[in-house]
């Protein structure tokens, strides 16, 4: 579907590169998560993949095609800004933007139908809420029935209410035939909504693969454990005794390698120690921790 | 307290990191102090006279003589050089507002001036202002008064008489403005000096919302939403072009209908539009395609909308107040007039004025709409350049 080869851009004034060599494989139907610290690369790829950026090095095809010669239609960009017209009704910005691209009348009411926002087609978009402009920002997207579907932070600064509503209708899009490249900084979202996750930094990839692939946790298998308070240092000390123990605030991470003897010590010595353990979780890493791994914890802003 | 000084500091503190809004309070007033000041200073000081005057001696005599010698000697007014020039072409140049005046002394001058007819005749440039007319004439009165005054002393029946001496100079001395298509008695309102001066002031103005307009679309993403859906950047300029263009020509109705028809209602002078309604239509086009043009290119310099806002606006202030908008080039000393012309609402005036006050047609107004449309031009192809390597940033 999406195929993209040693793609490299560096923008003007900028020393680094905003992408370098990357290369990406997005297959028809998925939905793809793209994920990335601040700066990583992510909206400058994006628009790329939307033509509203030219890419002098490395190439983008879309179903065989070069992204340059591809319909406009077939690619469509939600951004993350609401990039409507506040002063338009809804009914006007769709309107609006569905003859920008050419698009039917039936579009307009599937955009709407998908969005829910059919009572609310004569509101001014300043008037409406975060979350009703977010759903008019995808349907802005959803106009020219696009074969690839680019969302950038989609959900950014909306209810959970909203989000759900949104992440619904993203999965119903994507299973009306849609591929969608979805951007987020909530990794819950993308645990939930895509099965395929790349994850790039400073313009490169670090990590690609289905998400079950991406969270295996292989040989490395390790422990979270969850405490009412940290472990003084001694104790920190006696338990390294047993097995390699890092702590963060409340929760040791313990790399067990899947031993239960291991496991059954380190229990042993929190009994000795009276620590009082919330939660525990064992052999797998969710997708913030691996994110936080891969890209190096470090702030980048 | 502590909380009042605390909200003080604060305040303070915003303010003096406000670059832009800085630039509003302090430099703006600042640049229009110092122009306006230049732009005013001979008329103010004194020092040269803002009223030129153009001298024909159709009597050539010893009497004549003495009068332009006594008005050469007159300060606050000053004879501009026309050698060779016959009084046809004198009025030409008085006609298009080269020179305020012309001063025409009659053929047997001193036989008029006894006989209580015509001597003297002065003709107005259609631009001068009302005030400006009266001060020269008086100062014209005062020097015939002067220098002749055994004549009109005998004409009055003695010299003892100075209020019908003065009298007797309203049928010696008259005044024509040169505003009509030929030569008439009627002078200008200032109705027709001022409307097309504000007029494009305000259509310059359209700069602001123009380009905050588009400032908005480039930080809120809809203009990448627009490019990434195939919208060319040259569609996207033309696309601003055409309806900016139109609010323009929808100001340009406005204003004169206010001229035509409101302010006589309210017992003011009436504005004649005595030249071309085409010539019209082309100056408020070019006019409008140079204040658009601005606007778009403002639009690519600014980041965000406070520069787009402050940007603008100090502009059209300073192309206004150095294009005459404010007040006439011919009061301005000759460095401001100069650099006049390098102002578009300069050319736009002038295209207006040709229309309304010496009733030019197409071919008149030509090479007005011909410098806006080429300033047009090069903006338009700067805009361009800026938008495209805005996206590239």
């Amino acid at each position: 579907m999406l195929l993209i080869q040693s793609l490299s851009y560096q923008y003007k004034k900028s020393d680094g590169f905003a992408l370098r060599d990357l290369s990406l494989h997005v297959a028809p139907g998925a939905l793809f998560g793209l994920l990335g610290p601040n700066g990583a690369g992510k909206t400058t790829l994006l628009s790329m993949l939307s033509g509203s950026l030219p890419h002098p090095q490395g190439s983008i095809q879309l179903a065989g095609r070069n992204i340059n010669l591809a319909s406009h239609g077939d690619v469509s960009l939600v951004p993350q800004e609401y990039a409507f017209y506040e002063n338009l009704t809804i009914r006007e910005n769709l309107q609006f933007f569905a003859r920008i691209q050419s698009a039917t009348t039936n579009s307009v009411d599937a955009a709407v139908a998908t969005t829910g926002l059919e009572d609310k087609l004569g509101y001014r978009a300043s008037q409406l809420s975060g979350g009703l402009k977010r759903r008019l920002n995808l349907a802005i997207g959803l106009l020219s029935r696009p074969l690839l579907l680019l969302l950038d932070e989609p959900t950014v600064g909306i209810d959970p209410h909203s989000r759900r509503f949104l992440l619904q209708a993203i999965k119903t899009i994507n299973a009306e035939g849609t591929t969608v490249v979805y951007t987020s900084h909530y990794m819950e979202e993308v645990e939930y909504l895509c099965d395929y996750i790349a994850i790039i930094d400073r313009g490169q990839l670090v990590a690609q693969g289905d998400l079950r692939s991406l969270l295996e946790p292989g040989l490395n298998v390790k422990t979270n454990i969850e405490l009412t308070e940290p472990l003084s240092s001694k104790e920190l000390k006696d338990l390294r005794l047993v097995c390699p123990v890092e702590q963060r605030g409340e929760h040791l991470i313990c790399n067990t390698k899947g031993s239960s003897a291991d496991l059954a010590a380190v229990f042993s010595m929190l009994a000795t120690a009276g620590a009082v353990v919330v939660t525990v979780r064992h052999g797998v890493q969710n997708l913030e921790e691996l994110f936080l791994r891969l890209t190096n914890h470090s702030l980048r802003d | 307290m502590p909380v009042l000084i605390n909200l003080a500091h604060k305040e303070l503190l915003l303010q003096r990191r406000d670059l832009h809004g800085l630039l509003l309070l302090f430099a703006m007033p600042c640049i229009f102090i110092l122009i306006m000041s230049f732009a005013l200073s001979e008329k103010m000081d004194g020092r040269a006279s803002p009223l030129g005057y153009l001298l024909a001696d159709e009597d050539g005599s010893e009497a004549s003589a003495s009068l332009a010698a006594a008005l050469d000697a007159q300060e606050g007014i000053h004879r501009v050089a026309s050698p060779g020039d016959d009084v046809q072409s004198m009025l030409e140049r008085v006609r298009g507002d080269q020179v305020q005046f012309l001063l025409l002394i009659r053929k047997d001058y001193q036989q008029h001036l006894a006989a209580g007819e015509l001597a003297l005749r002065l003709y107005v440039a259609p631009g001068t202002e009302g005030v400006l007319t009266q001060v020269f004439s008086a100062l014209v009165r005062e020097q015939v008064m002067k220098t002749h005054l055994d004549k009109l002393a005998e004409l009055t029946g003695g010299a003892g008489n100075l209020k019908a001496i003065s009298a007797s100079l309203d049928t010696v001395f008259k005044t024509t403005s040169l505003y009509t298509t030929g030569i008439g008695e009627v002078t200008p309102s200032s109705v027709q000096q001022s409307v097309p001066a504000w007029l494009l002031f305000a259509m310059f103005f359209i700069s602001i919302p123009l380009s905050t307009t588009i400032v908005r679309e480039r930080s809120q993403g809809t203009l990448m939403r627009l490019r990434s859906m195939g919208v060319s950047h040259s569609l996207l300029l033309i696309g601003k072009l055409l309806p900016y263009i139109m609010i323009n020509l929808l100001q340009v109705a406005a204003m004169l209908a206010i001229g035509v028809y409101l302010i006589p209602a309210l017992g003011g002078g009436k504005l004649e539009i005595l030249g071309s309604l085409w010539a019209l239509l082309l100056v408020a086009m070019a006019s409008s395609l140079a204040a658009v043009s601005y606007g778009l290119c403002v639009a690519q310099l600014a980041q965000t909308l406070e520069q787009a806002t402050i940007v603008a606006g100090v502009f059209n202030i300073i192309m206004a107040a150095v294009g005459g908008i404010m007040v006439p080039r011919y009061v301005m000393p000759p460095v401001m007039q100069d650099l006049s012309v390098f102002s578009p609402m300069a050319w736009g005036l002038d295209g207006f004025l040709e229309i309304i006050l010496r009733a030019g047609d197409v071919k008149d107004v030509a090479p007005d709409a011909m410098l806006l449309t080429g300033f047009a031009v090069i903006l338009l192809a700067l805009a361009s350049v800026l938008a495209k390597q805005h996206e590239k940033r």
